[in-house]
């Protein structure tokens, strides 16, 4: 019996360099990939529990008097963001064989593959060395992935290849810093010694903590870094992007839950309010993460840009909910990543399956599309009600957690920013309704049939999750008890309908509030179908003073109101935003620097500052170890 | 359980639901107030404190959709005959036309202008056509009355007479658009009408 | 069984003293006019007749939103409780009130933006714009109210001020309830933040393409839209009631004063009115929110 742990990473590697000798025959290929995450999923789905599986390889060097090892261990956490990361991936695998045809097909299997191999690795590792190895794999092969051989989706991924380096120098930094401390590589053993740190010296402590952070949020996009996903999403293949938004902007979350959250937790920092100074900064960070997140969406007029920003604001609560250091927010933080993976998978691939039908990206040349694709709307809208948090589906459960959570720490204003990031929501969640599914059917795309089969199939089950999540919450709540009680809180088994709060008089009890919304709709079914009938006319029949649209050379395309649909919020917050705007900010700093060193400028200036970045990553690297 | 009467059930007036139903329909009438001539001066005085025509349920409304009758107050040239029929043809019905002054009837003082219509019956069906020019807001007051009187009795049906008839109004509007010539390229309405057989007025 | 015959009770009575709240509400505006104005049952008659009347669809999604419209208005009516009596064992918690009205939004919004009518999708953009503009005052205010009961139960803040008239929370935190009362009158929209549906501007926006039973069933929501948010404000500032007809009377109260506001005051922009909600009443419930903390 070959071990299943090594098995486990293998797989996709040795397909991935299977796919590439018959990368030309793309149905084989990606039909091979869907079959590489259903076999992810079914493994890891058996190794629920088995928590003692472990592989290693003594590598027979020593630093710091102690042998260096690659391992690889189940454990509780890895295995809650592997297994439903793995599940995501099959479902956006079943998409991507049909949406990889012939016209558009991308050529990435095998590069995907060598990302799901880190995948496994970074969620599995047991030692930081194996873990930076696995999280540069990430980095490289999803820059690959995003770039996928063009030139536009190139220059992003360029900006995003410079802000991994310069997390992946912090990371190396703050790794060989925490190894020194420990005298050993061992995830668990950096922990403890951190904690011990932080009772001599807390600055040091928290600047080897910030170190990491800075890592874990860029790669989440949290405050500081929330721009690259706006560029990165909106440029890499349709089909990637869910996974892009679902599984990697998971690893930041996975390494604060895995390695900051138990410091912030145990160790001996004075209390700021019901927690601590620390917390604190990561729960502001959070908080303008999700404001940010939300008021650029609202701007944005492309739609997968705007989604990258909704991806954001999301991350933005699960940062908040993880910063009340309280069992119910760690709770909702790990029960919305889940919720957000379902979510962003339903919302990212009706939006593939729009940009397959009809190659086109802006949503205000779209519009009227449900009337053409009624399964892809109807997946969307049920995507949009669980984004916006509305009751009776999945997105609900977890951010009213994540609110009791912050509500019960007093954490009042961090409340608020998190009040104002869900409701800007549903601004922003409208707009794409509004002007690519509803509205005026533009005349080039009345013939557009509804996404093929075998899109649909996946895009059906990914709705039937998010109404089964939000009817029964246990489906996720379950796994999210387990995986806290195997990290050593204290906490019951979930139930199947209900969910906790620290408050007098607040279980809820999410399948009461699904009978209630039924009940409801019965009523309102009554008094629809006891009324009278409705006749039914064509789209342009709208009331327009008595005028003809087509009179004045309108056409359907240009009766749509939808470019500028924000337009007077938008003019609220102009002036504010120059001054935040990174992009601009990197510019202008470029601009200066161009001035200065006439000779180097080529370096500065092209493609946003990338080159820039890179080296502020190599310097930190020059620095920190000349510093260490 | 609430039905429009279709055209077979014109003659089953009396039946008890629909007397019913005809007195919510008086009780609450929402008008479109198509301000073509001076008439529309009157309508602010019926609406506000002097004679409140709230008080019968009678209020003002912004589109077509929404509306029960559509007012013309007072003359109406070619242009706007066109959105006249446009907006009377986007009304759900029920529904009801209120002309108000002489023009609408025979063109008052611009009897002989060359743009203007004379008489609006011919182009789309008027219930009540109020005298005078222009008429007092207590006959404007007065038509609604006589209206609502019209409609608990079953009278009003001028709407049904269009959907009939619908060969003899569209050929008079036809005939007025290819006369002065359309104002702009399409002249062509593009409501669908179900075709009726036999239409004579 | 007895559930269901609560369910029914409840969402008709809402709907009922919905509707006739509005009515007065006219009569009331009459008066101010100066005028006599219709019967306080009229928006009962508008609804009989709307519904009996013919329609106008533009496709499936206007039916499924306007359906939608109303399935989250009585949704959250549902939850809200009634001088202490509630339809459904619940914990009537604020966050799943206020998220079960946002269905009832985004119906309506999807029915009319399906209309394919430009000035139905101006009436919702404003009317999305405006709702961040209120959401957030209105949620700092019921914060402080969370905070201070450390309960986000309806039933327990209710419960909290019973016995004199000095527990209520209008007396606890005023600053706090004007707060509320201003993003009451933008939750309502009613004048000065009526931008959204501005009839002489953008020809009633939402409601432009709505026609026969659509319009009938946005009424309907209007109505127990209205009965939730004057419910909601008697909960938590006015001590519930003892009796159901206390609790009305009180309600009537709440909208009366937001109807006033709305016959006396012209209409914001749509900027203007994001943000004045902003700067005022959002200044205000911070400034209780704070004096709460303390």
């Amino acid at each position: 019996m070959v071990d299943k742990m090594l098995m486990m990473i293998l797989i996709p590697l040795i397909t991935a360099f299977l796919t590439t000798i018959i990368l030309k025959q793309h149905k084989v290929v990606w039909t091979l990939f869907l079959a590489v995450s259903g076999y992810l999923s079914y493994t890891l789905f058996t190794m629920y529990g088995a928590w003692d599986l472990t592989w290693s390889i003594e590598l027979g060097y020593k630093i710091f008097d102690s042998n260096l090892v690659l391992s690889l261990a189940n454990n509780p956490l890895g295995w809650f963001f592997a297994f439903f990361a793995s599940v995501t991936t099959m479902l956006i695998a079943m998409f991507s064989i049909a949406f990889n045809d012939d016209k558009h097909d991308s050529k990435t299997a095998p590069i995907w593959l060598i990302l799901i191999f880190a995948n496994i690795g970074i969620f599995f590792a047991q030692d930081w060395l194996m873990f930076f190895g696995m999280w540069e794999m990430m980095s490289m092969s999803s820059y690959f992935m995003i770039a996928h051989g063009k030139e536009i989706p190139a220059k992003a991924a360029k900006f995003y290849l410079s802000l991994s380096l310069v997390g992946t120098s912090t990371l190396l930094l703050g790794i060989i810093s925490v190894a020194r401390l420990s005298q050993t590589f061992d995830i668990n053993a950096s922990i403890d010694s951190l904690i011990n740190l932080f009772a001599t010296d807390y600055n040091k402590a928290i600047l080897y903590i910030g170190l990491f952070a800075v890592t874990f949020f860029i790669k989440s996009a949290v405050f500081p870094f929330y721009m690259w996903p706006s560029k990165a999403y909106a440029e890499s293949p349709d089909d990637f992007t869910p996974f892009l938004s679902t599984v990697m902007s998971k690893y930041g979350i996975y390494g604060i839950v895995l390695f900051i959250l138990p410091i912030l937790q145990n160790a001996d920092i004075p209390a700021l309010g019901q927690i601590n100074e620390p917390a604190y900064i990561l729960a502001v960070l959070g908080a303008i993460t999700s404001v940010l997140g939300t008021i650029l969406a609202i701007f944005e007029t492309d739609m997968k840009k705007l989604f990258a920003y909704s991806s954001v604001a999301n991350i933005g609560y699960i940062v908040m909910g993880l910063s009340t250091l309280s069992i119910i927010g760690i709770q909702g933080a790990l029960f919305h990543s889940i919720n957000h993976m379902v979510i962003k998978s339903a919302i990212f691939l009706s939006l593939a399956a729009v940009i397959y039908r009809t190659g086109e990206r802006e949503m205000h040349k779209l519009g009227g599309l449900a009337y053409r694709m009624p399964l892809t709307f109807m997946v969307y809208l049920l995507g949009i009600i669980s984004a916006a948090g509305i009751p009776p589906l999945n997105g609900f459960a977890s951010k009213w957690l994540i609110i009791q959570a912050l509500m019960s720490q007093n954490m009042l204003f961090v409340v608020i920013a998190m009040i104002f990031a869900s409701t800007g929501a549903f601004m922003y969640l409208f707009r794409v309704l509004a002007s690519v599914f509803l509205g005026q059917l533009p005349d080039k795309y009345k013939h557009i049939k509804e996404a093929p089969l075998l899109m649909a199939i996946p895009m059906t089950i990914i709705m039937l999750l998010m109404l089964a999540i939000g009817v029964l919450p246990g489906i996720i709540m379950k796994p999210v008890n387990a995986v806290l009680i195997g990290m050593g809180y204290d906490v019951q088994e979930a139930s199947w309908t209900t969910v906790h709060s620290a408050f007098s008089n607040s279980d809820l009890n999410v399948t009461n509030i699904f009978y209630i919304f039924m009940a409801g709709a019965a009523i309102a079914l009554v008094f629809y179908l006891f009324s009278a009938k409705s006749v039914k006319v064509t789209q342009d029949d709208n009331y327009t003073a008595g005028e003809l649209p087509s009179d004045w050379g309108t056409t359907p395309e240009r009766f749509n109101f939808s470019y500028g649909f924000y337009q007077p919020f938008k003019e609220m917050f102009n002036p504010m935003m120059d001054l935040i705007s990174f992009d601009r900010w990197m510019a202008a700093f470029g601009k200066i620097v161009e001035r200065i060193s006439n000779g180097l400028s080529v370096l500065y200036t092209k493609s946003e500052g990338a080159i820039l970045m890179l080296y502020i990553g190599v310097a930190i690297l020059i620095i920190g170890g000349w510093i260490i | 359980m609430f039905n429009i009467n279709s055209l077979e059930q014109q003659d089953n007036q009396d039946k008890l639901w629909d007397k019913v139903i005809n007195y919510f329909r008086k009780r609450s009438l929402w008008m479109l107030h198509y301000c073509t001539g001076c008439g529309a001066m009157e309508l602010p005085p019926v609406m506000t404190s002097r004679w409140d025509m709230e008080r019968f349920g009678i209020g003002p409304m912004a589109t077509p959709r929404q509306a029960d009758i559509l007012l013309i107050t007072g003359y109406s040239s070619v242009r706007t005959m066109k959105r006249i029929i446009r907006t009377y043809e986007q009304m759900p019905e029920p529904k009801w036309v209120l002309a108000f002054g002489s023009c609408t009837v025979n063109g008052g003082m611009y009897w002989d202008s060359y743009n203007v219509i004379n008489n609006l019956g011919e182009y789309i069906p008027v219930d009540i056509t109020i005298a005078g020019c222009m008429p007092r807001p207590e006959a404007i007051l007065d038509s609604m009355l006589k209206l609502m009187d019209m409609i608990q009795a079953g009278e009003a049906k001028a709407f049904r007479k269009y959907k009939e008839n619908y060969a003899y109004y569209k050929a008079n509007q036809d005939r007025l658009f290819m006369e002065r010539g359309p104002v702009l390229e399409s002249a062509a309405l593009r409501y669908v009408h179900e075709e009726t057989e036999g239409g004579e007025a | 069984m007895m559930t269901v015959f609560n369910i029914i009770l409840y969402s008709l009575f809402a709907i009922l003293v919905g509707l006739i709240f509005l009515g007065i509400g006219r009569k009331v505006a009459a008066r101010v006019h100066l005028r006599y104005g219709p019967p306080f049952y009229q928006s009962i008659i508008d609804v009989i007749k709307l519904m009996s009347r013919e329609s106008i669809t533009h496709n499936f999604v206007m039916d499924l939103g306007m359906v939608m419209a109303l399935t989250g208005l009585i949704g959250t009516m549902l939850y809200i409780p009634i001088a202490g009596h509630i339809a459904f064992e619940s914990n009537t918690n604020i966050i799943v009130i206020m998220y079960l009205m946002a269905i009832g939004h985004l119906g309506m919004a999807m029915a009319v933006s399906a209309s394919g009518n430009p000035y139905a999708n101006i009436g919702v953009s404003r009317a999305l714009t405006m709702m961040l503009g209120y959401e957030v005052p209105f949620f700092t205010v019921m914060l402080g109210l969370i905070i201070y009961n450390q309960s986000s139960s309806v039933m327990v803040i209710n419960l909290a001020q019973a016995g004199s008239i000095w527990n209520w929370n209008i007396w606890q935190m005023p600053i706090g309830f004007i707060a509320a009362e201003m993003a009451l009158q933008a939750m309502m929209g009613e004048k000065p933040f009526d931008a959204m549906i501005a009839p002489a501007e953008i020809a009633s926006g939402p409601m432009v393409e709505l026609s026969g039973r659509y319009l009938g069933l946005g009424f309907l929501t209007k109505a127990v839209g209205v009965f939730v948010e004057t419910a909601l404000i008697v909960n938590f500032f006015f001590g519930g009631g003892t009796s159901v007809i206390t609790f009305v009377i009180k309600q009537l109260e709440v909208f009366l004063i937001a109807v006033i506001f709305d016959n006396i005051f012209p209409r914001y922009k749509i900027e203007q009115a994001v943000k004045f909600l902003w700067i005022f009443p959002m200044g205000l419930a911070v400034i209780q929110l704070i004096l709460l903390a303390i």
